[in-house]
């Protein structure tokens, strides 16, 4: 049993881009770009049930003090929802990301790393009411060959998030957030606060944001 | 004398062959504005013309429009708004699709004369991710 659920959670990816929910309705598509100084991701996921979302992802990072070198990695996944509490004016939820992949290190002659198949793994979990918003999200990437002189770990990530909407809008109307980023990675081995603003309308997400180091971000969601 | 009895013989044989035809004259003149009378009537008032007519007259005055109000647990963005619109505009059944996140109302509005089971309505929002606190209904005949 433990063997199947380890099995299971080796299969899930995490989207990384997918700050919003990760899985849609029903014969839903979702599609999420995110867009940075550092890297650039696209990733489109179908979901068959509501619980659950099929996708491919790819995403190109620029040469990190760990990388030494242009990577590339694509790969498909699988969302789930593990649990959604409904409440009157809330929603929680908890979602478990994965799926293999191939990386492509461009500069293999300098890189820590060689070219090969890798996996993810993510958890995410969420709470939003439609005035507050928080959000937890831990990503792991790593290679599935291992060297016993390096380690097999690409990067992982540590995000979380508190929004807060200053005003209350309805669904034909902009909805507009202010949200406070705290990201954690073996990248760059501190903490990095993002002040983001995220804007919904209709099926429209954007999120624009900059950290203190001049870093920008973009990000855009939409569902069809 | 055999003559003059000729003659008489002759003479009410062609009376009676007038009379025929006048007889024969009148009939016609009778029945056939009679079958006239009765083909008009049976042209205006067949069987199927009086079905479609009153088919019609009855389903034009029994329009009925339904309108069901579910109050949804958990819709709190423009994403979970839009996704229940998605879901429901799909239904054949459904005319209009209304949600306000205000309220947390989903407003159907359905078809002439067509409804759709609470079940369905249930289980549609169910596996949209979201839960239903009531429905309602309300009918308006037209």
């Amino acid at each position: 049993m433990r063997l199947l659920i380890l099995t299971f959670i080796a299969v899930l990816s995490f989207q990384e881009s997918s700050y919003a929910h990760p899985v849609s309705y029903e014969g839903g598509y979702s599609l999420m770009t995110q867009m940075s100084s550092q890297k650039s991701e696209t990733m489109i996921v179908y979901s068959p049930k509501w619980y659950y979302g099929l996708g491919a992802v790819y995403e190109q990072m620029k040469p990190t003090p760990n990388l030494q070198s242009d990577v590339m990695l694509t790969s498909s996944q699988l969302s789930w929802l593990v649990n959604r509490w409904n409440l009157d004016d809330a929603q929680g939820n908890i979602y478990l990301f994965g799926g293999p992949g191939y990386a492509h290190f461009t500069d293999e002659a300098v890189s820590n790393f060689k070219s090969g198949g890798f996996y993810r793994l993510g958890l995410q979990a969420d709470f939003e009411t439609r005035k507050v918003y928080t959000m937890f999200r831990f990503i792991e990437n790593r290679l599935f060959q291992s060297n016993p002189n390096q380690s097999n770990l690409i990067f992982n990530q540590l995000d979380f998030r508190l929004g807060y909407a200053p005003y209350i809008a309805n669904y034909n109307q902009l909805n507009s957030w202010i949200i406070l980023n705290l990201r954690t990675n073996t990248e760059f081995n501190k903490i990095t606060v993002i002040p983001t603003l995220r804007f919904y309308f209709n099926n429209f997400l954007w999120e624009l944001a900059q950290d203190f180091d001049g870093n920008s971000y973009l990000n855009f969601m939409t569902r069809f | 004398m055999n003559s003059k009895k000729t003659s008489i013989t002759l003479k009410s044989k062609t009376n009676l062959n007038l009379n025929l035809i006048f007889s024969i004259l009148a009939m016609f003149a009778v029945i056939k504005p009679v079958l006239a009378v009765e083909k008009l009537n049976k042209d205006k008032l067949t069987p199927e013309v009086k079905k479609t007519e009153v088919a019609d007259a009855v389903k034009s005055e029994s329009q009925n429009i339904i309108t069901k109000e579910a109050t949804v647990k958990g819709m709190v963005c423009a994403f979970c708004v839009d996704t229940l619109k998605k879901v429901f505009s799909k239904q054949k059944e459904v005319e209009t699709v209304q949600l306000d996140l205000d309220t947390k109302k989903l407003t159907l509005t359905f078809k002439a004369n067509q409804n759709m089971d609470d079940s369905k309505i249930k289980k549609l929002i169910k596996s949209s991710g979201y839960d239903v606190m009531t429905i309602t209904e309300s009918r308006i005949n037209l």
